[in-house]
């Protein structure tokens, strides 16, 4: 019995069409990290990222003076520090925690881009796809958990040239271990999924 | 004509197709027409480009051609 074929999510236009898109927002992701470097190295103020202290979080809560029955949720609660005349290496480690997950996402998709312009090919298993994929898994772990670790660095680093000021802390870290592992497995399952294609693929070559 | 490598073991099978199509004046369109195999896939067979043969092309190459599966192929020796 001859099994109906049936129509891919991605024909060979869609796929190209998608991997433009994706190349394009890879490089704009780029293009806007390298200005954002220059900017952060040229001008002398950071934005970095601090929690304020449970006191300060009282002092608000009774500031805004919410109707009974209303009550503000959360600690820890996240703002954003101005600093000004920072040293240059402080500076670039603030910049760094902001720019590594776009810097991640831009490669990635620039990685994801080569794939999904074979995915509508005659043969989408390639060698080559299975290493980018393990690319992207790479960098998914880098943004999504290195990424925390450096903001909080950053934070630490702003705060102790602040003096340490009491009612501030530093940036929380927000990394998720069941997170990252979940993608970080999840795309090496996809990189094993186009490593054995791959493998399939070159045994059916030359098949009549 | 040098037999095709697998890509990972050479192999030494070569096919006689094209000495079949001669004797019986058939082209290759023909029995593509007869077997409806491909005239590419054919060609990859007659070149010795092929590294493996599916059970049901052989059928239809050989019920096309009145032959058997020996005349079509031969181990040359190394």
């Amino acid at each position: 019995m001859t099994p109906t074929p049936s129509r891919p999510l991605l024909g060979p236009r869609s796929s190209r069409r998608l991997a433009v898109l994706l190349a394009a927002l890879g490089t704009l992701a780029l293009g806007v990290i390298t200005v954002y470097v220059i900017n952060a190295l040229t001008f002398a103020s950071v934005l970095t990222e601090v929690t304020l202290s449970t006191r300060v979080r009282l002092d608000v809560d009774a500031g805004l003076g919410l109707p009974g029955g209303f009550t503000l949720a959360g600690d820890n609660l996240v703002v954003r520090l101005i600093a000004d005349d920072l040293p240059v290496g402080t500076r670039l480690l603030v910049v760094t925690g902001t720019l590594l997950p776009w810097l991640c996402a831009g490669l990635a998709a620039l990685a994801f881009a080569r794939v999904v312009w074979d995915l509508g090919s005659e043969n989408p298993f390639r060698p080559l796809h299975a290493r980018l994929v393990v690319v992207i898994a790479v960098l998914w772990a880098i943004g999504s958990w290195v990424t925390p670790q450096v903001v909080r660095a950053g934070s630490v680093e702003v705060l102790e040239l602040a003096g340490d000021p009491a009612d501030l802390a530093p940036a929380t870290d927000t990394s998720s271990l069941i997170i990252t592992w979940f993608g970080l497995l999840l795309l090496l399952a996809v990189a094993e999924v186009f490593r054995r294609g791959a493998r399939q693929a070159h045994d059916v070559d030359g098949l009549v | 004509m040098t037999p095709a490598d697998d890509g990972d073991r050479p192999h030494r099978v070569s096919c006689h197709l094209d000495e079949l199509l001669t004797e019986r004046g058939m082209s290759l369109v023909e029995l593509s027409h007869r077997t409806g195999v491909s005239t590419v896939n054919l060609s990859v067979l007659k070149n010795d480009r092929a590294r493996a043969v599916r059970f049901s092309t052989l059928t239809a190459v050989c019920d096309a051609l009145g032959c058997q599966p020996g005349e079509l192929f031969s181990v040359t020796p190394g």
